[in-house]
């Protein structure tokens, strides 16, 4: 799966079932407050893949809080932790 | 089950082995047991207390040290590689670390206690030792740490100041013995200054501009004022540990006033954290993050006082107490109830249906209930007995201290009873 975002001046997009965030480049914590922004605000039904420079060891409990399943998944390079980054799929429980 | 627990590839190498960081968390939590023990015991001296070896200087050491630097350790050691994508090679540096560290601070509290300089000496070294290993981890992560530039800045300056500090105690160490130093208590001064608002207070100070807005769901601080706070900060800790060690007022004075503005313009960054993030209800540990934000311009305020003799005849020692229990204990067991049930949460699996998890679970308990009620009830006590050098109010706030810790011991030990199925 690439990591590339189609366009560039957007952090949000979406593709297939998911919607997709890039906040790499970001520091800390604002990637985590991007990501649980975009589920509170109610704009991602099902699924949202995050694009992110680190893992969000933080942003695991708050999905939990929120009934969000969370897995890092294959990256452009074929591992779950690139040197672009790392992809989180985030699902909401029973989706 | 919780993919960061299992996932495969590097990040997995960057989560420590959970005995690791709970190993450090559950000694500083024993630690404060003893040191309020310590204080219990020594109440009458603590009153009082303007330095020298002794039951309260062992119980200082237990509470900077043993609860705050342990604390530090593990926290630092389990979060900066994931925060800085290092890999971590080996674990058994940090290991070492716990060994060498936590045996030796026991043995340095003995040597403190009973005044035997044939006890404190080797421990000191023994400290000294795992302290200045964990100095180098530090650097190597922090020299990695190009993304975080401000809570870099703090740690650098304050990875500086723990080299001052750990020389300079070994120096009182050895002091102790050989007598060689012209003026002891201007050593100790500095020692407390650099320990106290160098090492510790900086790395509260920075870790603040990433756990705070974490905490809040908030933007970090704008980066300008970030560092100006930061620098004068650093010019205030530089200027009040010559102030001290050349005996000057002026520059002590300097050095206070410096340390207020740069606190006025830290809490007024935090302030506008709290007041945009997304998360209103903050819960119990923020209580205590916002009485410890109360203490610190107070400590500098009583330590303005007590230079100009106008804080009573102990306000000296008022000032050394609320510097060390007041703002920084409380501010790092307000941090510690937020943090470790997410650190536990890293290792634990969430319910299959989803949910709430170990967090929330966590976020209230009665243990931490008491311990906060605790604290403060025993802060405002000893606060009074120091002020009216009375050694029964004094007992009783170490009283209260140590039913406190006793239960944030028991939360400790919850937390890390809900990780081990994990295994």
């Amino acid at each position: 799966m690439a990591c590339a975002r189609p366009e560039e001046k957007s952090r949000t997009w979406r593709a297939g079932d998911a919607v997709h965030i890039d906040v790499r480049g970001l520091d800390p914590p604002e990637p985590m407050v991007a990501i649980l922004q975009a589920i509170d605000s109610g704009a991602v039904n099902t699924v949202l893949v995050a694009h992110l420079d680190r893992e969000p060891i933080f942003l695991y409990p708050e999905l939990d809080d929120r009934g969000w399943s969370h897995e890092l998944i294959q990256s452009s390079c074929g591992s779950p932790d690139c040197e672009d980054g790392i992809m989180l799929r985030m699902e909401r429980y029973g989706a | 089950m919780n993919i960061a627990a299992s996932f495969l590839g590097g990040a997995k190498s960057r989560l420590l082995p959970r005995s690791i960081p709970f190993r450090f968390f559950a000694a500083a939590a024993v630690f404060q047991v003893m040191m309020w023990l310590g204080l219990f015991i020594g109440a009458s001296e603590a009153v009082d207390f303007r330095g020298g070896l002794g039951t309260t200087l062992a119980s200082v050491h237990l509470l900077t040290l043993g609860v705050l630097t342990t604390t530090a350790i593990g926290a630092s050691v389990q979060l900066l590689p994931v925060a800085t994508r290092r890999t971590l090679h080996a674990v058994w540096p940090i290991k070492l670390i716990f060994w060498l560290t936590v045996p030796g601070l026991i043995a340095l509290a003995v040597g403190m206690q009973t005044a035997q300089t044939n006890i404190l000496i080797p421990a000191a070294a023994t400290t000294a030792a795992g302290l200045l290993l964990f100095c180098g981890l530090l650097a190597d992560n922090l020299r990695r740490a190009s993304s975080l530039p401000v809570v870099g800045a703090y740690g650098w300056a304050a990875l500086v100041m723990l080299v001052l500090v750990i020389a300079l105690g070994v120096t009182l160490a050895f002091n102790e013995e050989a007598g060689f130093l012209p003026d002891h208590g201007a050593v100790a001064l500095a020692h407390l200054i650099l320990g106290g608002f160098g090492f510790m207070g900086l790395l509260a100070l920075g870790f603040s501009h990433i756990l705070i807005p974490m905490f809040a769901l908030a933007s970090a601080p704008p980066k300008r004022p970030s560092y100006v706070s930061f620098a004068a900060a650093s010019a205030a800790i530089f200027l009040g540990t010559f102030g001290a060690l050349a005996g000057s007022r002026s520059l002590l004075t300097i050095a206070l006033l410096t340390g207020l503005a740069a606190v006025a313009m830290h809490l007024w960054l935090m302030h506008r954290v709290l007041k945009t993030g997304m998360r209103k209800r903050l819960g119990l540990s923020f209580i205590l993050v916002r009485a410890a934000w109360i203490m610190l311009p107070t400590t500098l305020l009583v330590g303005l006082a007590a230079l100009y003799s106008l804080a009573g005849a102990r306000g000296g020692t008022l000032f050394g107490f609320l510097l060390l229990y007041g703002w920084l204990l409380t501010f790092l067991v307000g941090i510690l109830q937020r943090i470790m049930p997410f650190l536990a949460s890293m290792f634990a699996a969430p319910p299959v249906s989803g949910g709430s998890a170990i967090v929330s679970e966590l976020a209230n308990v009665g243990s931490l209930k008491l311990h906060a009620i605790c604290h403060g009830l025993a802060l405002a006590l000893l606060v009074v007995a120091i002020l009216l050098e009375d050694t029964m109010v004094a007992r009783l706030g170490s009283a209260a201290g140590l039913i406190g810790a006793i239960a944030f011991t028991w939360f400790t030990a919850d937390v890390i009873r809900r990780i081990i199925p994990a295994r």
